[in-house]
C-alpha cells in the first residue's frame, strides 16, 4: 500500500505547479552555480589561490617592492595580478593615485631568512578608496597564509618539532594608506603577516606546493556542497508542504480513514520526497562527475545521510505544525541553524579542525572528494547523523499517531514533555521522580548543545565577551536540566529534599552523557588525554552539575523559593565555568 | 453489529464525547442528531477509526477497532462533512486511487469506478479534474469514493448540508436505495431528514447521548399527549359534554366549527365524535420538538 501511496504522491508532486516552479528555479540556480564553480576550479588549476573575488587575467594591478624570491614566484603564478616591480616610494605614489590596488613590500633578505628559518616580514599596503584593493588584499592574504602553512609544515617535517613557535598577526585593510603606514610606524608593527621561523631549510618549495595543493583541493570539495545542498534544502520544504497541505485542506482526514497504519502515511510522504532527492542527487553527482567537476561519485553517500537528516527534521516540523503559518517560523529558524551547523562544521573541516568537524556528513563529502577519507572518519560522520535522524523519524511517527495534531487543540511542547514523563513512571512510585529526572538529564545535554550553539553565536557577536558566553551556557544547561525536575513535580508532590534529589539525578544524567561525549571527542583529538579528561570531568564537572541542579531542585519543590534557588544554581555553575577558564582547576 | 461501549474522547481538557454507549444492528439506518459542537462528528470519526478513543471500546462485528483497525476500516465507507477531495486529479483517477488503497482488485477497479460514477450521475465527468467540479458534484464524487470498496457500513456526516434542494433530494433518494443492504449512520442537522431516513435516532448533546430509539418511541416517550385539530359539522353541547367527561381528552381551543384537542388516545376521540368529523389534522409535535425538549434549545 505504501508503494501505491508513494506513486500517488510523486504524481501529485510532479503535477503540482508549486513544485514545478521550485524545481525550475532550483535548476536555474544550480546551473548558474556550476559555471561559477567551474571558473574557480579553472583558476585553481591555473595555479591561482581560491578567492571569492571576481575578475579575469590582469584584473588586479599590484606593486611588489622586492627581489624575486619563492613568494613572489607564487604570486606571479596568479593570473589575476598584473605585477609592477617597483621601489617602495614609487609604489606608494601609484597606490595613492589608484594605479595599483595593493603594494607588497618584502624584506631584501627574505629568501635567505626563510630558508634559515628566521623571522621575516611582508607588508601589504592598500588604498581602500580603490574598490579593487579589498580583492587584492584578500588574494594576497590567501597566498601568504598558504606560504606560512607551507613553511610550518616544512619545519615540522625537517626538524621533527611537534610545536613550532609561530607568530601570525593579521591586520584588516585600513581605510587609507596613510593611516595604515602611520599605524605601522607608531606601533612598530611593520608586517601584516610575520613568520618567525628559526634555523635550517630543506625541500621548502615542495612543502609549500603541497600545502597549497591541499588548500585548493579542499576548497574545491567545499564548493561541490554549495551545488548539491540546494536540492536538499528545497526538498525539505516540499515534505512540510505535503504534510501540512493535508491538514489545511482536510484531505488527510480521508487518509486517516484508510485501512492503513498511520505511520505508513507519514512514511509514504517521507519516501516520496526522499526518492526525489535521491534522483536529483544522482543526477547532479553523475553530471558533475561526467564533466570532471567532482572526483568521486561516492559523495552521494554522505549527501544522502544529510538528506535523511534534513528530511527527518522537516518531517517533524511538518507533523507538529498545524498550518503553513505555524511551520514558516520554525522552518526558517531550523534551516538557518541547520545551515550553520552543516556549513559551519565543513568550514571548520576546511580550516583544518578536522577532528571536531568530522561529525558532519558534509565533512565526509570533502574528505571523499580529496581522497583522504577513512572508514573511521566515515563512521564518525555518518553514525551520529543517522542515529539522530532515526530518533526524529520515530518522534514524528509518534506525534503523527496522535489525534490532536490533526483535529484537536495541539499539545504544547511542555504538554508533550510532561506526557513523556508520565510514561516514564515506575511501578514503585518512590523511585519514579528520580528516574524521570535522570532520563531528562540525558536528554538535556542535546537540548543544551543546540541552544548553546545558537545563542552562543549571537551572544558572542553582540558582546564579544567570554564571560557572557559562560553565563549563558550555565543558564541554558541549568534550564535544560531543570525540565526533568519540573516534569517529576508535575506527577509527584515533591518536598524540598525530594526536589533536591530529583535535581541531583538530573544533574547526574546530564554529567554522565556530557562526559561520554567529551571523552569521545578527546579520544579522537588527544587520545593520550582521554582517560585523564574522563576522570577529571567525572569528579569536577560531574559534582558541579549534581550540586547546581540539586539546589535548583529545592526551588522547584518549594515554589516560593524558585527564583532565588534557580539563580543560586546558575551562579554555582557560572563560578565553576569561570574557574575552569582561569585555569584554577 | 456496531457497539460503542462507554466511549469517551478528550481533546486536551475538553470532553468531546462522554461515556457514549450505543448498539447498532446490522442493516439499520441510524441518525445522529445534535446541536453544533455536541460531539456528533467526534462520534462518527471514532467509529471510522479516524480518532482513537480516550477510554471505552468500539466493537464492530465482534472485533475491537483499536486492536484490528485495518480489518475493520475496510468495512466502512466514510463521507466527511466537507468532501475533502484532492483538486488536481481527475474524478476517475481519484476513485481509482482510493479503490486500490481500500483493496479493490486492480482488474476490477475500472468497472467499479464506472459503476459508481454512473450511480451518482457523474459518468460523463470521469476525465474532468476535481477542481472543475461544483459543490454538489464534489459531494456526489465523495459519496462514490465512500462506496468504492462496497463497504458494509456507510457513515455520512451532514451529506446534504449547503446543497441546493434538488441535489439534497437526490442524495436522500440515493441513501434510501442504499438502506436496503447497508448499515447506515447518518449524522445530520435536519430533523426531517433524520425522521424520513432513519430507523433509529441518537440525540447527542455536550458529548452525551441523551436518547437513542426509534422515531415513534422517541416521540411517545417525550411527548405524552397527541394534538389533533378536528373539523366538525357543528359544535353541539352534547359533544362538548362528552369530551369534558373523558379524563383523557382536553380541549385546547374551541373554534367556530373545529376543536383542537389533546389526548393520549385517538380512539376515544373517534368514538365520541363519530360521523361529526369533517376533517382531521394531526398537530402532534415533530422530532424537532423532542430534540428541543432534550437539548433545551433550538438547534442553530
Amino acid at each position: 500500500m505504501i508503494k501505491q501511496m508513494v506513486k500517488w504522491e510523486l504524481r501529485r508532486l510532479f503535477k503540482n505547479r508549486k513544485f514545478k516552479i521550485a524545481f525550475t528555479l532550483q535548476l536555474l540556480v544550480i546551473l548558474l552555480i556550476i559555471p561559477l564553480f567551474g571558473s574557480y576550479v579553472k583558476a585553481l588549476e591555473e595555479g591561482g589561490f581560491f578567492n571569492l573575488s571576481v575578475g579575469g587575467k590582469g584584473y588586479l594591478p599590484i606593486g611588489i617592492s622586492s627581489e624575486k624570491n619563492s613568494l613572489t614566484n607564487i604570486i606571479s603564478e596568479n593570473k589575476r595580478f598584473d605585477i609592477l616591480w617597483i621601489e617602495e616610494k614609487e609604489g606608494m605614489e601609484l597606490l595613492r593615485n589608484g594605479r595599483i590596488s595593493a603594494l607588497l613590500v618584502i624584506e631584501k633578505d627574505f629568501e635567505e631568512k626563510i630558508r634559515s628559518y628566521r623571522s621575516s616580514s611582508v607588508q601589504i599596503y592598500i588604498n581602500t578608496q580603490n574598490p579593487k584593493s579589498v580583492s587584492a588584499y584578500s588574494e594576497l592574504n590567501s597566498i601568504l597564509l598558504g606560504f606560512r602553512d607551507g613553511a610550518i609544515e616544512a619545519r615540522i617535517r625537517d626538524l621533527s618539532i611537534a610545536t613550532p613557535n609561530i607568530e601570525l598577526i593579521f591586520q584588516p585593510p585600513t581605510t587609507n594608506i596613510e593611516s595604515s603606514q602611520n599605524q605601522n610606524t607608531a606601533q612598530g608593527q611593520g608586517p601584516v603577516n610575520t613568520t618567525n621561523i628559526p634555523e635550517r631549510p630543506s625541500n621548502f618549495q615542495e612543502q609549500i606546493e603541497r600545502t597549497r595543493a591541499s588548500f585548493e583541493d579542499e576548497r574545491g570539495g567545499y564548493i561541490v556542497l554549495l551545488v548539491l545542498l540546494l536540492p536538499l534544502f528545497l526538498s525539505g520544504g516540499m515534505l512540510i508542504d505535503l504534510l501540512i497541505s493535508e491538514k489545511e485542506r482536510r484531505t488527510g482526514e480521508m487518509l486517516l480513514a484508510l485501512p492503513i497504519e498511520r505511520e505508513k502515511i507519514f512514511y509514504s510522504k517521507f519516501i516520496s520526497i526522499m526518492t526525489i532527492i535521491l534522483f536529483q542527487l544522482l543526477f547532479w553527482v553523475l553530471a558533475l562527475y561526467f564533466f570532471g567537476r567532482i572526483a568521486n561519485p561516492l559523495i552521494i553517500l554522505p549527501l544522502t545521510i544529510t538528506a535523511i537528516l534534513l528530511l527527518s527534521i522537516t518531517g517533524l516540523i511538518g507533523v507538529y505544525s498545524k498550518n503553513y503559518k505555524d511551520s514558516a517560523l520554525i522552518v526558517t529558524v531550523t534551516f538557518i541553524l541547520l545551515f550553520l551547523l552543516l556549513f559551519g562544521t565543513s568550514t571548520l573541516y576546511v580550516a583544518g579542525l578536522k577532528e571536531v568537524a568530522a561529525i558532519s556528513p558534509l565533512s565526509l563529502v570533502i574528505a571523499i572528494e580529496n581522497g583522504t577519507y577513512s572508514l573511521k572518519e566515515a563512521a564518525i560522520s555518518i553514525l551520529p547523523s543517522l542515529s539522530f535522524s532515526l530518533v526524529l523519524i520515530y518522534l514524528s511517527t509518534v506525534l503523527y499517531r496522535k489525534d490532536e495534531f490533526y483535529f484537536g487543540p495541539r499539545p504544547t511542547i511542555s504538554d508533550l514533555i510532561f506526557e513523556f514523563a508520565g510514561k516514564l513512571q515506575f511501578n514503585r512510585k518512590i523511585f519514579s521522580p528520580y528516574i524521570i529526572s535522570l532520563i531528562f538529564g540525558f536528554i538535556a545535554i542535546f537540548i543544551s548543545i543546540v541552544f548553546e550553539i545558537f545563542f552562543g553565536i549571537i551572544t558572542l557577536y553582540f558582546t564579544e565577551s567570554i564571560f557572557a558566553i559562560l553565563l549563558l551556557w550555565a543558564t541554558i544547561e541549568e534550564f535544560s536540566k531543570s525540565i526533568g525536575v519540573f516534569s517529576a513535580k508535575k506527577y509527584y508532590p515533591l518536598k524540598w529534599h525530594e526536589g533536591m534529589l530529583a535535581g541531583m539525578a538530573s544533574g547526574l544524567g546530564f554529567a554522565l552523557l556530557e562526559n561520554i561525549i567529551f571523552t569521545f571527542f578527546t579520544l579522537n583529538i588527544f587520545p593520550d588525554y582521554a582517560v585523564r579528561v574522563f576522570i577529571m570531568r567525572t569528579f569536577l564537572s560531574g559534582s558541579i552539575h549534581i550540586l547546581s541542579t540539586g539546589v535548583i531542585g529545592i526551588g522547584i519543590a518549594e515554589r516560593k523559593y524558585l527564583v532565588p534557588f534557580f539563580l543560586l544554581g546558575i551562579l554555582i555553575h557560572f563560578v565553576y565555568n569561570l574557574t575552569v577558564l582561569q585555569g584554577v582547576l | 453489529m456496531i457497539e460503542f461501549l462507554d466511549v469517551s474522547k478528550l481533546f486536551g481538557d475538553h470532553k468531546a464525547l462522554d461515556n457514549a454507549t450505543i448498539r447498532i444492528e446490522d442493516g439499520t439506518t441510524i441518525g445522529i442528531v445534535g446541536p453544533n459542537g455536541a460531539g456528533k462528528t467526534t462520534l462518527i470519526r471514532l467509529l471510522c477509526g479516524i480518532l482513537n478513543p480516550t477510554s471505552g471500546k468500539i466493537i464492530i462485528d465482534g472485533l475491537d477497532l483499536q486492536k484490528h483497525p485495518t480489518e475493520i476500516k475496510k468495512k466502512i465507507g466514510y463521507l466527511p462533512e466537507e468532501p475533502n477531495l484532492y483538486e488536481r486529479p481527475k474524478a476517475g483517477e481519484l476513485l481509482e486511487y482510493f479503490g486500490l488503497l481500500y483493496g479493490v482488485p486492480r482488474n476490477k477497479i475500472n468497472q467499479r469506478v464506472d459503476e459508481l460514477l454512473n450511480l451518482v450521475g457523474l459518468s460523463d465527468r470521469k476525465d474532468w479534474r476535481v477542481s472543475s467540479f461544483s459543490k454538489g458534484m464534489r459531494q456526489r464524487l465523495a459519496i462514490s469514493r465512500a462506496l468504492i470498496h462496497d463497504p458494509k457500513i456507510i457513515v455520512f456526516d451532514e451529506p446534504t448540508m449547503g446543497l441546493d434542494p434538488l441535489t439534497s433530494r437526490k442524495i436522500r433518494e440515493f441513501i434510501t436505495t442504499l438502506k436496503k443492504e447497508k448499515t447506515i449512520i447518518l449524522c445530520t442537522h435536519y430533523m426531517y431528514e433524520a425522521e424520513q431516513l432513519c430507523d433509529k435516532i441518537a440525540i447527542i448533546d455536550k458529548g452525551k447521548i441523551k436518547a437513542y430509539d426509534t422515531v415513534e418511541n422517541l416521540k411517545s416517550s417525550y411527548i405524552k399527549e397527541k394534538t389533533f385539530k378536528i373539523g366538525l359539522k357543528g359544535i353541539k353541547k352534547e359533544i362538548l359534554d362528552n369530551i369534558s367527561s373523558d379524563e383523557n381528552l382536553r380541549i385546547e381551543e374551541n373554534g367556530d366549527n373545529y376543536l383542537i384537542i389533546k389526548t393520549k388516545s385517538y380512539e376515544n376521540l373517534k368514538n365520541i365524535l363519530k360521523e361529526e368529523i369533517t376533517y382531521f389534522e394531526d398537530l402532534t409535535p415533530s422530532l424537532e420538538e423532542v430534540f428541543i425538549k432534550l437539548v433545551g434549545k433550538k438547534d442553530d
